[in-house]
């Protein structure tokens, strides 16, 4: 009853994925939250996905993990975001309905088999030296494990910011988890501070939208799970987009002495890429207006989320300033806008598995780490899941390369570079961006699914199939050839497209902008394959073979530093033409390869020809 | 490369060139350096100041004064190689440096490898790539101007102006990124114009730097004047009476010249580089028609082409030059077999702008008159010019991404197309100075410092 293969602490998106996948590889788990009501809670935006982030959820998919069928099954408003650009930065986004969300997440993980859900606070690690070997409650009970995930979120010393008046606590509704972080800091652990914030929930019926413009979804609904039906299970509602303008910034700019991060009260870094209000109307002074999108958090739900107003300034003030846009008037708020400040460890404690260097057993996955977002959180708790369980499994280790995947770039970043503000991911992040894209998830991952066995036959044999399906379709594309005769010239010039001068190949057509796989069926393909899955791949790693061409070429040279692999008790003293900066450095990280030495910062290019040199040396030595 | 137990050593070299002169000076570098200075120099104060000279005498094993020498400390960290370091000023005789040299290194120094002090100075980060070229040309540079050209090499003069071009296009990169990862929020864009300026301005200096090569090339090799012309026009005498000194075999025997041959000229400070060649005729000896095709590459690469005909002939056989680029300069050689009277006449008619003897030397100063304005052209005024064909072959393929880039922009690809392309061009100026991770590059670079085994 109280001893477990793997504990995870914090059932928010990471801790979810982490104590699915231990249970789904069999290892027996505990899951410990503080409130049941909130598994899987979005605490702030109701949106799951968006650019390089729905690439993050379709990868965590094919790995066996939940958050794109919770997404699919809850989703309220579908849109694919830069559909007009190149397909590697297209990404999908669903609004979905919160509610239904944490529902949904509940009833997986109360009926996952090897998985029992607790609510309970953690307290403190049961330390074994420098092992880990369970968690002690607030109430004194002893839960013993091999492994711990660490999920806490924001809520590790968390204290929340409305306007000047502090509140300890991760969340609105929920409080803070004390101790944890304090035993690890005594443990040696760094520990800093990291700032987010969230705007106000305003009620329904208390905005008028007759003064807004209504933006609705696509028309074209793609799941990101491969085992989500291809339709969508909810109908569909608008975002409302609104304005600030003048007398809003007034507002803003005249109450600055009661914002906390203006006073100096937050110590914590915020996001960049997360601006709060005021600190947009401070940065952005010449920007006369900023557009914000109501969003509503559910089908049923009475919540109005006022999308790009985060604030910490004190409610009255809100009410002041948000009262001034158009449709707000008389708007009512159920919950202000607030800021949180909460522990994280830095990231370069860990190994690329997600477990930290110290104590040899302890995963974190998540927030704690530095990151920001859903998607970060959940790539994050499923690979710590993973990693636990293969470590429990004593199988080797899965750790996915950067141009294998937006995860792998999310966590090499972690373990290599670290971070100062909440890291959120960017398609810019990833230098392979070409060949990241959602619709060649399967093709990068099926793999890794296959060889470690993350999901079950029957998914296995779904991937099989599709990718099957499209070997087929590459092969009569590449074989099939249009031979000019009337009919076919006639045909041409119909779909506006050049006649033809000798006999092409359909791959070949399929080059051309104007034509694709649906108007090739003219000339005898046949195409009763799956759009999404099959089709739609294969059409775009047809029409862009050039640059993906290219970028593969890169990646294969970027490999070659990748198999210069650094041993582990490698003695960076000994290595000459170092600076002490870079022997720290690469001390506290311990690289596991020449690839990832050179990405961290500080460390110069004539180091890694030195370490390069010395590994030389060493290998002619023996 | 070195083994890195060899870059533990402390290492000393003399700095200055060999031979008797009033003064030279020795260098010694090395964590260890001071110890092994001081075995010779006992009279070196305790504590020493860097950047600071002291005048002292230097001893042998035994004791026995070497030679009054002013000894210059340069501490870790503030010296060329980065390591401590001294340069040893002593008089220029042969025997002297000889012994002071022996003395380190019985002092536990050894005796430094070639570019070893710029190997260290660059592995410790004091400079980069480009720069580390910069010293190898200018030890190796052969007149003044290629010096001159060297020493902006050497001052980071190509770095500053390369580091510049990549400011440029990581702010285009910054542009494409905002409009990819942020395009769903309402942020103003810069215009597509204002981006193709910025990247226009970066594909000039870009060109600038290319065409900068051929004439830091004619800077550091010489001006390279390839003779050619029809077999037994006498290619091979004429070649001979320039360099001076008989390095061609000559014969009557027509295509005997089947390798190429090349010598080194130095007229009034210009290095010429005269470059003999097999006669280019339809032939079916295989290995006379390998010459052949080795002429041609040859003729391709020359700064000047000195296009030899034989004006004895009544209608002398001239070859197609029409494909090359390189000024051609027709001389007409065999001038002694004319009549004095058939000079002007006969060469006016075929069009020659020289007429000259190989056999007695007629027209030699008039030829090397018209090849002189062609050297002199090659000579640059401070600008920043490219040297290496690592650095040529690196810039020309930065800018060919930079153009395709370009291209994209104009043809409203979607950003991350743009991105790629300009990551790519990027990437070629980053490796060019050694900023990042490239092997292959920094192998090639000491490969011609011949470090090591």
């Amino acid at each position: 009853m109280n001893q477990f293969d793997v504990i995870v602490v914090g059932a928010g998106h990471a801790g979810i994925e982490a104590c699915l996948a231990t249970s789904r590889l069999g290892c027996s788990t505990a899951l410990l939250t503080n409130n049941m009501s909130r598994v899987g809670y979005m605490s702030c935006n109701p949106s799951i996905g968006g650019l390089a982030k729905g690439h993050m959820v379709k990868e965590i998919d094919i790995l066996g993990g939940e958050m794109g069928i919770a997404a699919d099954k809850t989703c309220i408003q579908f849109k694919r975001l830069n559909s007009s650009r190149g397909p590697a930065v297209r990404g999908s986004r669903a609004q979905c309905d919160k509610d239904l969300y944490c529902k949904h997440m509940n009833k997986v993980v109360s009926a996952a088999k090897n998985l029992s859900v607790y609510e309970v606070e953690a307290r403190a690690l049961i330390l074994d030296g420098k092992k880990c070997r369970g968690i002690e409650t607030a109430d004194g009970v002893k839960i013993y494990s091999e492994k711990v995930i660490l999920c806490a979120g924001t809520f590790m010393n968390a204290v929340m910011h409305f306007g000047l008046k502090q509140v300890p606590g991760g969340r609105a509704g929920d409080k803070a988890t004390v101790g944890i972080s304090n035993q690890l800091a005594d443990q040696g652990f760094k520990v800093s501070r990291l700032k987010t914030g969230t705007p106000a929930r305003a009620l329904k019926s208390s905005i008028d939208f007759s003064k807004t413009a209504k933006q609705y979804g696509d028309e074209r609904f793609i799941p990101f799970s491969f085992r989500s039906p291809a339709r969508l299970t909810l109908p569909q509602i608008p975002c409302f987009i609104t304005h600030t303008n003048e007398a809003t910034h007034e507002i803003i700019r005249r109450n600055l002495d009661q914002s906390p991060m203006f006073c100096g009260v937050i110590q914590g870094v915020g996001p960049r890429y997360c601006p709060s209000i005021e600190d947009k109307v401070t940065r952005f002074a010449e920007k006369i207006s900023h557009q914000s999108f109501l969003e509503p958090e559910g089908l049923d739900s009475e919540l109005i989320y006022i999308q790009g107003m985060s604030t910490s300034l004190p409610e009255a003030v809100q009410y002041e300033f948000l009262r001034t846009m158009p449709g707000l008037e008389n708007v009512k708020l159920v919950r202000p806008g607030y800021a949180v400040e909460y522990d994280f460890f830095e990231p370069t404690q860990l190994s690329g598995t997600l477990e930290t260097k110290e104590i040899s057993g302890l995963f974190f996955a998540g927030q704690i780490n530095g990151t920001s977002g859903y998607e970060e959180a959940a790539a994050q708790g499923l690979l710590a899941g993973i990693n636990a369980a293969m470590q429990c499994l004593e199988r080797e280790a899965v750790i996915l390369r950067r141009d294998e995947a937006y995860i792998g770039v999310l966590i090499d970043d972690l373990v290599t570079k670290g971070t100062r503000e909440p890291y959120r991911m960017m398609t810019s992040r990833a230098e392979h961006r070409l060949v990241l894209r959602e619709d060649n998830v399967l093709d990068r991952l099926h793999n890794v699914a296959t060889g470690n066995r993350l999901v079950s036959d029957s998914v296995l044999n779904e991937y099989e199939k599709v990718l099957g399906e499209r070997q087929e379709l590459r092969r009569v594309l590449a074989t099939t050839a249009v031979v000019p005769s009337p009919e076919t010239q006639a045909a041409f010039k119909k779909m506006n497209s050049p006649v033809l001068q000798k006999p092409m190949k359909l791959k070949d057509l399929l080059r051309r902008e104007e034509l694709t796989c649906f108007k090739l069926r003219e000339f005898g393909l046949e195409t009763n394959h799956d759009f999404d899955k099959v089709i739609e791949p294969v059409e775009i790693e047809t029409k862009y073979e050039g640059y993906i061409d290219r970028q593969t070429k890169i990646i294969e040279q970027a490999r070659k530093m990748e198999e210069v692999l650094i041993p582990r008790e490698l003695d960076f003293e000994k290595v000459h033409g170092l600076s002490s900066e870079e022997r720290e450095k690469l001390r506290s990280i311990g690289p596991r390869n020449l690839a990832q030495a050179s990405r961290i910062s500080g460390v110069n290019p004539s180091a890694i020809q030195a370490i390069m040199i010395h590994l030389k040396a060493c290998q002619r030595a023996t | 490369m070195f083994s890195t137990d060899r870059d533990q050593d402390t290492i000393c070299a003399v700095a200055t060139p060999q031979g008797a002169s009033a003064l030279a000076v020795i260098r010694v570098s090395g964590g260890d350096a001071e110890t092994k200075v001081r075995k010779i120099a006992p009279a070196l104060t305790a504590k020493l100041d860097s950047h600071r000279a002291y005048h002292l005498y230097l001893c042998d094993e035994s004791g026995s004064p070497l030679d009054e020498v002013i000894i210059t400390y340069f501490a870790k960290g503030r010296s060329y190689t980065g390591e401590t370091s001294f340069e040893i000023s002593c008089h220029g005789s042969q025997v002297i440096v000889e012994q002071i040299l022996r003395s380190l290194v019985s002092a536990g120094a050894r005796m430094a490898e070639r570019g070893e002090f710029t190997y260290r100075a660059f592995m410790n980060g004091r400079i980069d790539l480009v720069q580390a070229e910069g010293i190898l040309d200018l030890i190796e540079s052969q007149s003044p101007q290629a010096a001159k050209a060297a020493l902006n090499a050497l001052r980071g003069e190509l770095s500053g102006e390369l580091r510049k071009i990549e400011n440029d296009i990581t702010w285009v990169l910054a542009q494409m990124e905002a409009n990819i990862d942020f395009s769903s929020e309402d942020i103003v864009f810069t215009p597509v114009e204002e981006i193709l300026l910025r990247l226009g301005n970066s594909k000039d200096a870009l060109e600038r730097l290319r065409a900068s090569y051929k004439s830091g090339r004619a800077l550091r090799e010489g001006l390279t004047v390839a003779l050619v012309g029809a077999p037994n026009v006498g290619k091979s005498s004429l070649f001979n009476k320039l360099v001076g000194e008989d390095r061609a075999i000559v014969s009557a025997h027509p295509g005997t010249t089947r390798d190429s041959i090349d010598a080194i000229k130095h007229v009034f400070g210009h290095r010429i580089r005269f470059v003999d060649s097999a006669g280019i005729r339809t032939t079916h000896d295989e290995v006379e028609k390998l010459g052949i095709d080795r002429t041609i590459g040859i003729a391709t690469q020359a700064d000047v082409i000195l296009h030899i005909l034989d004006s004895s002939e009544s209608a002398p056989t001239s070859i197609d030059l029409e494909h090359l680029t390189a000024p051609v300069i027709t001389v007409g050689n065999k001038a002694d077999l004319l009549g004095l009277s058939d000079d002007l006449g006969r060469a006016s008619s075929f069009a020659v702008d020289v007429l000259v003897s190989a056999q007695t030397g007629f027209g030699l100063d008039q030829l090397i008159s018209l090849i002189l304005p062609y050297a002199k052209s090659t000579v640059l005024d401070g600008g920043v010019t490219v040297q290496s064909a690592r650095q040529f072959e690196a810039i020309s393929k930065a800018l060919n991404y930079l153009e395709a880039g370009e291209a994209a922009l104009r043809g409203n690809q979607s950003p991350e197309f743009i991105a790629a392309d300009l990551y790519a061009g990027l990437q070629e100026l980053l490796a060019l100075r050694g900023v990042c991770v490239a092997d292959e590059v920094t192998d090639l670079v000491f490969r011609e410092f011949c470090i090591g085994k």
